[in-house]
């Protein structure tokens, strides 16, 4: 599997290099430079050449790799749990942070495999409202709020 | 002595002393909890920075650094399962001493060993860095610009795994950098016409979610079963006196290659405590002891890995260059704060240095005292079932990623970069050039810059400016030493 994954992004590593240094030749950085300066694309062309060269070598190297024993992973959770913190990450921008992070964190845990329902839907209540009061009036810095209240 | 009662006088508050207690405590529990390791512990604990006094997050997120290592020892010698990679050498002679019934000495060894490496280095971190960051005054654009680079070579050189892998990491580090504004021409750079990126990237959230969001995700991946581990022969004992100072030669050379490791950029506990247990089981007069329980051993491991602390905040706190991902941290908490390191901490806020000092001396003596009496809390606190604690990361980490700039866009940026993240796990690159790659990127292109603009466009006056040649000529050793080695060996060989 590391095998795969690795010729993956290394491939992708260079596919994305090679479009951001297409970028550096656009309008958007063909800026007029002074005295002795070498202007604003000069350092992102030389980050993405060397980064293209490594991704290239790294490709190689990955197609000249033997593939290892596979490796026993839970997928189906890893991308349940990734699906969960991404899904509260962008609730948490809508529906700020209180309504996004009580069930988020109740559906991450179970997700992770935890099986402990009234345990965990104190958890996923105390939590988070410890986090919100404690932010909210002992730091005094506002968490995402909803669209629905001042606080919250 | 000025400086040491003003730091008294700005430190010896009760907000600084809860920080301290808070900071260790949960340093030592993050530490022996599997996984959780010494950055996702001073990142769990990041967004209460910004409701902190400078003072009281510095005491915090000292304190979390400090113990951090040590902590990962307790679960190294109880489960055989160091809590951070900085504790694997402690499981070849710890877990053994505790199956031998021995667990409470093996803990009073390693406790101690800690306390031994991490003042001792505090000495060399309290000599050293007030002199380097002074003479640091003299180092022009071009000189900085090649310490910079020196440091990134060596972070992509030894770091695990891949060399190839380890610099590319770090150029993809650099080039995040470049997203956003120019600061030189104020023109955008790579925001692709949307507004969110017109302002850049922030370092703190892609540090979150790269350490901490994608350690939770790979630990989903190779999550099966909620077993707590078994935990048994709990508690403390200090190891007789006339055995510690038979072994007094072997806590100074640990302690000193601990330090020195720490110093050297991207190297860290990890290699430092490998190259110091090798060297013990050289040359220590009970070597064959070794793998079975030996106090050399750990004295060898635990020593050396908390003397790294006070080494990697040398280049830190003298020169602004982070050496790893916890110093990262540490640097992002002081610019939270509005402290540049270097000449100006050593300079203008001295008071705020040797208060750091401090900190670090009273870390030290807590963390002693919470290995005293804290051995068996600690062990029950590992049972905690692994999604509840992952599950208060994740929350964590989002609102860390949140309170830095009080930007939505800011979450998404972690949750993407801990997908990124995993994915570099599982192809086998290293995280931490990235993130040294990003907190250093904005310095090295503008020193780049400045020392091209004040030599008007001549590349050349690098070379002639003698501190950026040396260095630079450094950094070209590191750069061919592997490889001269290999030939070398190879013309050896075919010599026979």
């Amino acid at each position: 599997m590391r095998r795969k994954v690795d010729i993956t992004l290394s491939t992708l590593l260079l596919i994305a290099a090679a479009s951001f240094f297409a970028v550096t030749f656009t309008d958007q950085f063909d800026v007029p430079t002074f005295g002795g300066d070498v202007g604003p694309a000069f350092a992102p062309r030389g980050y993405l050449l060397v980064w293209m060269a490594l991704a290239a070598t790294s490709v190689l190297q990955a197609l000249r790799e033997r593939d290892e024993e596979p490796l026993e992973v839970n997928l189906r959770q890893l991308v349940s749990v990734a699906a969960v913190a991404g899904a509260t990450g962008y609730a948490m921008t809508v529906v700020g942070f209180v309504f996004s992070t009580v069930p988020g964190v109740f559906l991450f845990c179970w997700a992770f495999g935890y099986r402990k329902p009234i345990m965990l839907a104190v958890l996923s209540l105390a939590a988070p409202l410890t986090i919100w009061a404690l932010f909210t009036y002992v730091f005094e810095l506002l968490l995402p709020r909803s669209p629905w209240f001042h606080l919250i | 002595m000025v400086h040491f009662f003003a730091a008294i006088d700005q430190f010896a508050t009760a907000e600084v002393f809860a920080s301290i207690l808070a900071g260790c405590i949960w340093g030592t529990v993050a530490g022996a909890l599997p996984g959780m390791g010494t950055v996702s512990a001073l990142i769990v604990a990041l967004p209460f920075a910004f409701g902190m006094s400078t003072e009281a997050s510095m005491a915090l997120f000292l304190g979390i650094y400090v113990t951090s290592v040590y902590g990962g020892s307790i679960s190294a010698i109880l489960i055989n399962t160091p809590g951070t990679p900085q504790s694997a050498a402690t499981v070849f002679d710890g877990y053994p001493m505790a199956r031998a019934g021995k667990a409470d000495l093996a803990i009073g060894w390693a406790t101690l060993s800690s306390l031994v490496g991490g003042l001792f280095s505090l000495v060399v971190l309290i000599a050293a860095a007030p002199a380097l960051a002074r003479v640091s005054v003299a180092f022009g654009p071009a000189a900085i610009f090649a310490l910079i680079l020196f440091a990134l070579t060596c972070i992509a050189w030894v770091s695990t795994g891949n060399t190839v892998k380890g610099l590319m990491a770090g150029m993809i580090g650099l080039w995040l950098t470049t997203i956003g504004p120019d600061d030189l021409t104020g023109y955008a750079r790579f925001d692709f016409g949307l507004p969110a990126l017109a302002g850049g990237l922030s370092l703190v959230p892609v540090l979150i979610g790269l350490f901490a969001l994608s350690e939770v995700f790979h630990r989903a991946a190779f999550y099966f079963d909620a077993k707590p581990p078994e935990v048994t022969n709990v508690g403390f004992r200090l190891p007789p006196f006339a055995e510690i100072t038979l072994r007094t030669r072997q806590f100074a050379k640990s302690s000193a290659i601990g330090t020195f490791i720490g110093i050297l950029p991207g190297t860290g506990a990890t290699a430092a405590t490998f190259i110091s247990y090798s060297e013990l089981r050289r040359s220590s007069p009970r070597r064959e002891n070794f793998g079975k329980g030996e106090p050399d051993g750990l004295i060898a491991s635990e020593a050396s890995n908390n003397a790294v602390t006070g080494g990697a905040l040398i280049p830190t706190l003298a020169l602004g260059i982070p050496g790893d991902g916890g110093t990262v941290v540490l640097l992002g908490v002081l610019t939270i704060q509005g402290i540049v390191p270097g000449f100006d901490l050593v300079n203008n806020n001295p008071q705020i240095l040797t208060g750091a000092f401090l900190v670090i001396l009273f870390a030290n003596i807590i963390m002693f005292g919470l290995g005293a009496v804290g051995a068996r809390l600690f062990a029950r606190i590992m049972a905690m079932p692994e999604p509840v604690l992952m599950g208060m990361i994740l929350l964590l980490s989002l609102v860390g990623a949140f309170v830095v700039r009080g930007n939505s866009l800011d979450i998404l940026v972690a949750v993407v970069a801990g997908i990124a993240g995993v994915l570099m796990r599982f192809a086998g690159y290293p995280i931490a050039p990235v993130v040294i790659g990003m907190a250093l990127g904005t310095t090295f292109e503008g020193k780049l810059r400045q020392g091209l603009i004040s030599a008007r466009g001549d590349f050349w006056d690098f070379i002639r400016d003698p501190i950026a040649l040396s260095i630079l000529v450094l950094a070209a050793i590191v750069v061919a030493l592997p490889v001269i080695r290999r030939n070398w060996s190879r013309t050896v060989k075919s010599r026979g």
